[in-house]
């Protein structure tokens, strides 16, 4: 029931596969969304009716052996499985009948998606340290001046109003299409956002369809927010790192006193019009100390986080670079933090948008980094390249990770800065 | 790993324990008990009763607990309480006792949410639906999505 384009147009069968070991792909440009959907996945429904693991779903794997909730367990629970009871609860999921249709055609099937992850494209006003040449133009723009990346050539698959339609299309004859998340980029600039919201109403699918996207707060835009409030539901996931100046720093060169207050606006058109509001972090190695004040406006005001998995590339941002002291001083951060609020362990909710519960499901996502502080494999032979890294770009950008984070001194000097 | 076939078996069943208690002062409560058409417990409760049954992974669960011949004027207290009810390790009691509807002979009119039943009567209660759906309903978890 879900699939994914991203920016070049390259299809995926799922939001969260680990890109490398999915070998199943291709552009809007070739085929249709409905073919691949229908066509190019079955060889990966038949694996999993098989009974057998996909390789492209170990990230869900790794985010579950840590008590994050994994996008494994967002789906499953969507059709009425119950990961803690998976084998006595799918005998009744939703789509049971469906899934013996597409085992007796080798893994086709004659729906289409219903929920999908639709990547814009690349145009974007950050140059967030822990992201890539692929995901924002600035820092391609940076990272080609600095001599890391070739140029290459970049191509947006929504800067083609004809793919827009194509794509469109194939939404307008989804019945019961349900979900349609956006990102960027940056959304809000990619004027593919606007075109395709546009079409969606003027194909009706406004009444039925809930639209999600994710903003780096650095932009507000009316237009884009009235024809927001056209649809059913609206979920708006904001990016910020902490509310600490060490954000400047991540997600440059946005400032965070801007980002503060355009978080707060963020929060009232949410409130004002009944959306789901929700913080989408991506913990690093410099952001995993800081994150508790971010968790306590989350208590505060009453907005659930979904934390980004654990970073998978760049491999030297991961917490897990961190050497042991600083490790530990994030972690007893973070348990305080949860022994305040809760108790140590306790069930988790699988529904991380479920509003009613805001104070478990932040409590849930603040456990799994303990845990993932505590357990995953010790990754400090990483900080020559984090070090190699942040000293190039901070040559281009004028500042200094020391200033925002001092007690990284020893850490960052041992290893070359 | 189990293929998908295996998971599919209709003969899978789901196991419950239900507890109840008697409250009494010379007559203990005379109640019939059934869980999906079948009776667990018919006539006196003198003791608690632990009680441990299955129902089909398709079926709706519904129980019913009557008492009949209460004599109020002999024994007000005499009533039986339904302490706990668990499925699948899932305590559901209180989204039961929420749901429940009570039918009974008192001349007030008592609300059915409760989970002392102490009027001749029938207290009732049934999931509507498959119990995993029911679950996912009073756990909060969002969209339950079918096909188109």
């Amino acid at each position: 029931m879900h699939m994914r384009i991203r920016s070049s147009g390259e299809m995926r069968y799922c939001r969260w596969s680990q890109r490398h070991k999915d070998h199943v792909a291709a552009n809007i440009r070739d085929v249709d969304p409905d073919t691949f959907f229908n066509e190019h996945m079955a060889p990966i429904r038949e694996t999993m009716l098989r009974g057998e693991e996909y390789p492209a779903c170990a990230d869900c794997v790794i985010m579950e052996q840590f008590g994050k909730i994994s996008g494994r367990q967002k789906q499953m629970i969507k059709v009425g499985i119950d990961p803690d009871n998976f084998e006595q609860s799918f005998g009744t999921n939703t789509y049971a009948e469906e899934m013996k249709k597409s085992a007796q055609r080798q893994g086709r099937t004659s729906l289409l998606p219903i929920d999908w992850q639709i990547d814009l494209g690349s145009l974007c006003n950050s140059a967030c340290v822990f992201c890539t040449e692929k995901s924002s133009s600035r820092l391609r723009t940076e990272l080609h001046k600095l001599g890391l990346i070739d140029k290459g050539k970049v191509s947006d698959w929504t800067d083609d109003p004809a793919l827009i339609k194509k794509f469109t299309r194939v939404l307008a004859k989804t019945p019961r299409l349900h979900y349609l998340h956006f990102i960027g980029g940056e959304t809000l600039m990619n004027k593919g956002f606007r075109i395709m919201l546009r079409e969606l109403i003027d194909n009706n699918l406004h009444h039925g369809c809930t639209i999600g996207f994710t903003t780096n707060l650095t932009i507000w835009d009316d237009e884009i927010n009235s024809l927001l409030c056209e649809f059913r539901n609206v979920q708006v996931g904001v990016s910020i790192e902490s509310l600490s100046e060490v954000n400047d720093y991540l997600r440059w060169p946005s400032k965070i006193g801007e980002v503060k207050h355009m978080l707060e606006r963020y929060v009232k058109l949410a409130k004002d019009n009944d959306w789901y509001l929700t913080v989408r972090n991506t913990p690093t190695v410099f952001s995993v100390s800081k994150m508790v004040p971010l968790y306590e406006f989350c208590v505060e005001n009453q907005v659930n986080i979904e934390s980004c998995n654990f970073l998978d590339k760049p491999e030297f941002m991961r917490p897990s670079v961190l050497p042991a002291p600083l490790k530990n001083e994030a972690r007893e951060r973070l348990l305080r933090f949860v022994s305040r609020h809760g108790p140590e362990v306790a069930p988790p909710n699988y529904n991380s948008r479920d509003r009613s519960d805001t104070l478990n499901v932040l409590l849930t996502d603040a456990r799994s980094w303990v845990n993932y502080l505590e357990e995953a494999q010790d990754e400090s032979y990483r900080a020559s390249d984090l070090v190699e890294y942040i000293k190039k770009l901070e040559s281009s950008r004028q500042n200094k990770i020391l200033d925002y984070l001092p007690e990284y001194e020893d850490f960052l000097r041992s290893a070359g800065y | 790993m189990k293929t998908f076939y295996d998971l599919l078996d209709t003969n899978r069943r789901i196991q419950f324990t239900m507890r109840l208690r008697p409250l009494f002062k010379e007559l203990p409560p005379v109640i019939e008990v059934g869980v999906n058409g079948r009776v667990l417990h018919s006539g006196k409760l003198q003791t608690s009763l632990e009680s441990h049954g299955s129902f089909g992974i398709r079926e709706n669960l519904s129980v019913s607990i009557a008492m009949n011949g209460k004599q109020y004027k002999v024994d007000s207290t005499s009533a039986v309480i339904l302490e706990s009810f668990v499925v699948d390790n899932f305590e559901i009691k209180d989204q039961m006792t929420q749901q429940s509807t009570y039918t009974h002979d008192s001349m007030s009119d008592h609300s059915g949410v409760t989970d002392h039943i102490g009027w001749n009567g029938r207290w009732e209660f049934t999931t509507g639906m498959p119990f995993y759906h029911f679950k996912h309903k009073v756990k909060n978890q969002g969209w339950l999505i079918s096909p188109q």
